[in-house]
């Protein structure tokens, strides 16, 4: 499951209302 | 090694029990202790000047992936932006020694190996390791 699909639903669980995205880090490739 | 387009984390912002809030979700290739860590910041910091967020929820799922919920900070409050002026240069070093003051001063949950070396062979091994 992707962890914008595992953020939804723990958001959900927890009862914390998403009002906006403000921040995503996408893993930087390590260098060899 | 991780897919090139895997997410490391996504920050949102929204409402927790009435309150404003930011909601963390990570699933890091490097081992993070952030909620601890804040956590614990927040129980020591006794400043007046100086606060951490605080942490409303949160659950570590394993070393590297959790989740936390933590105050929003007010789009008021006071952020510095260079250059910075004279004045500011002096406010920043008297907020960064407040900070020193009261950061734990010994480690506040037990080291991982590689945490335990001297800081330069850490530096050492963190920048060949790529955590």
């Amino acid at each position: 499951m992707s962890l914008e699909k595992d953020a939804k639903k723990i958001q959900e669980k927890i009862g914390f209302t998403e009002s906006k995205k403000i921040y995503q880090a996408d893993c930087a490739q390590k260098k060899q | 090694m991780r897919p090139k387009k895997a997410i490391r984390n996504i920050i949102y912002t929204g409402k927790y029990k009435n309150q404003e809030a930011v909601f963390k979700i990570y699933d890091d290739f490097r081992i993070t202790d952030e909620p601890i860590s804040l956590k614990i910041f927040n129980k020591v910091n006794k400043s007046n000047i100086l606060k951490a967020p605080e942490l409303f929820n949160y659950k570590i799922i394993n070393s590297k992936k959790g989740w936390l919920v933590m105050e929003r900070i007010p789009e008021q409050a006071k952020t510095f932006k260079t250059p910075l002026n004279s004045g500011e240069q002096r406010e920043f070093l008297n907020l960064f020694l407040e900070y020193k003051k009261y950061f734990p001063k010994k480690p506040t949950r037990d080291l991982l190996l590689a945490e335990n070396l001297s800081s330069d062979k850490f530096q050492i091994t963190r920048l060949n390791n790529g955590f």
